[in-house]
């Protein structure tokens, strides 16, 4: 292959304007990546607190929160922006952590993620980006963007949660979504805010496919990469991502070589081929990425079972050394026995004692976030 | 040292100017360079080589914004002109990004307008300051930087099925920019 235009291109990218450069120096957000991947490894051992922590921590401060209401909107619903004067009691969108939210859906070979992004202002927006792209529809599908207005109903003064987004694409194309949000009820019935669910209600055509479909989002830090949020559940809705994103990769794939089989040599074969090229590239990123991550959720599990013998060791030396001080406390009280030696090895296991707890207590930190 | 302290040596001519180059931004420039010459000793010669061009270009230059730009930009430029020069003898290191490149180029030759390389990469840049900040991010880190896609999805928090698909767009784009501009290469 000739490759002197692509060199030549490759080149001049070299010239462009070093301010670009230095910018390109640091990811576009999400900074604190690079250097928390590293202490991510050693923070591993957090394993599973952040359930535990969920179900004896935070969660009881949400009970107080009544159950998010998943009635669809009414016929007679006019909107207000979130932002508005109007202040809904028990608003899901108040409730939730600013930042990305991320869902995904794997359908028919392609594969969809959604964004909600809960602005600082408690503004919600809703981005639609095709992973996969609509390639077979003989189009690409464009990321839609949007901002969410939430729908009132007047008629009975029951604000029901349910919203509507207007989204554009960008060639111009508008997307009318209409749907009910809110916190995915926990066990407890109590909310889980770890999880925040969108069901479609209402949506043109194209996306008729979701109605009725509930997309659960979870937030990016859960999902990504903060050191405190790193666990073997974060990292399981991971792994379901890629499994989901290999099983579309790989139905796009065999449809792609199926329409390729049927054009033969004809002038759009070239095209399939690549197609096909990318989608192999793409499918091994998956199936890599989902491999490294079921060793890493395998490494937790192994770290967590490692943090527990240890903690259950420092327990019984601690049963150990108090066992040792109540002899030490008994016998002292034996006139005929030396009270100050007593006293001097009392304080010595003591000091013992308080030194195993202050190392019970990291550990029990690390695994269970709790003293 | 700051980059400007580090181009001030450069101005007076102070040695010490490549010493701290080097102990700065050389581990950064090697790996650039190795990336395109998949040469260990080949990338620690382009590295040298930038400090001797960086010496010679200081003055006039004064990069005091963006001096790791401007020694990247030597080292791409020394690397890139080594790999091509290899290529006869093995396959080029840089043929999978020549390779995605392609997409952005027209193959229709009758396209007249040609302009000048300082030219193209002044329309690259608007293309460029055009794009959202993770799409020119992601393209820079790809084609200037010349990282792998694993590492540039590892170092912005992003999936690689997420870069190759900004990536893919983005060439898709910049092949319709270029055409609406008429520039052929």
């Amino acid at each position: 292959m000739n490759n002197n235009k692509e060199e030549k291109l490759l080149a001049i990218i070299g010239d462009v304007d070093p301010d670009l450069i230095m910018e390109a120096a640091r990811p576009p957000y999400r900074a604190e990546a690079r250097w928390i991947r590293p202490l991510a490894g050693a923070a591993a051992c957090f394993a599973v607190c952040i359930g535990i922590l969920l179900l004896t921590r935070i969660l009881p401060r949400f009970e107080r929160v009544p159950p998010v209401d998943s009635t669809g909107p009414s016929d007679s619903a006019d909107t207000t922006d979130v932002n508005g004067p109007i202040d809904f009691p028990g608003d899901p969108v108040k409730l939730a952590a600013s930042g990305d939210w991320y869902a995904w859906e794997a359908l028919s070979g392609e594969l969809y993620a959604y964004f909600l992004n809960f602005t600082e202002d408690g503004g919600m927006e809703l981005k639609i980006d095709p992973v996969t792209v609509g390639y077979l529809d003989g189009e690409w599908l464009e990321n839609y963007s949007g901002r969410a207005q939430r729908l009132t109903d007047e008629g009975d003064g029951i604000p029901v949660p349910s919203y509507r987004a207007e989204l554009k694409e960008e060639r111009g194309a508008s997307l009318t979504l209409q749907f009910t949000a809110g916190f995915k009820p926990s066990h407890r019935s109590a909310v889980d805010e770890s999880e925040f669910t969108l069901t479609l209600t209402d949506a043109p055509e194209r996306f008729s496919h979701l109605i009725g479909q509930t997309l659960t989002f979870m937030h990016a830090d859960v999902l990504v990469d903060s050191v405190e949020t790193k666990t073997v559940a974060s990292l399981m809705a991971f792994a379901r991502f890629y499994e989901e994103a290999v099983k579309a990769l790989e139905d796009q794939h065999e449809k792609l070589e199926r329409l390729l089989h049927q054009l033969e040599d004809g002038p759009n074969a070239e095209g399939y081929r690549v197609l096909i090229a990318d989608t192999e590239e793409d499918l091994a990123c998956m199936r890599a990425e989902l491999a490294r991550i079921e060793e890493e959720i395998r490494r937790l599990d192994q770290e967590k079972k490692v943090k527990e013998t240890q903690l259950a060791d420092l327990n019984a030396q601690m049963a150990q050394i108090q066992q040792q001080i109540e002899d030490h406390l008994a016998a002292s009280k034996i006139p005929e026995e030396d009270d100050a030696a007593h006293g001097r090895a009392v304080a010595a296991l003591r000091e013992q004692l308080a030194a195993l707890e202050g190392r019970a207590a990291a550990i029990g930190r690390e695994l269970y976030g709790t003293e | 040292m700051n980059d400007s302290d580090i181009v001030d040596l450069y101005l007076c001519r102070d040695e010490s100017a490549i010493t701290e180059s080097a102990a700065k931004y050389g581990s950064a420039l090697r790996i650039m360079a190795e990336r395109i010459t998949d040469s260990a000793p080949d990338a620690e010669e382009c590295e040298n080589d930038t400090y001797l061009a960086a010496w010679n270009a200081i003055p006039p230059h004064e990069p005091r914004a963006y001096l790791f730009a401007f020694l990247g930009r030597i080292t791409r430029h020394l690397a890139l002109n080594r790999a091509m020069a290899g290529r006869a003898s093995r396959r080029c290191p840089t043929s999978p990004l020549t390779d995605e490149l392609a997409e952005c180029l027209e193959s229709d030759d009758s396209i007249e307008r040609h302009l000048e390389d300082r030219a193209i990469a002044e329309a690259i840049s608007e293309f460029l300051r055009g794009l959202d900040p993770v799409a020119r991010w992601a393209f820079l880190r790809r084609y200037w930087y010349m990282e792998p896609i694993a590492v540039i999805a590892g170092s912005g928090g992003f999936t690689q099925a997420k870069i190759t698909s900004v990536l893919h767009r983005t060439r898709g784009k910049l092949r319709e920019f270029l055409k609406d501009r008429g520039i052929a290469l």
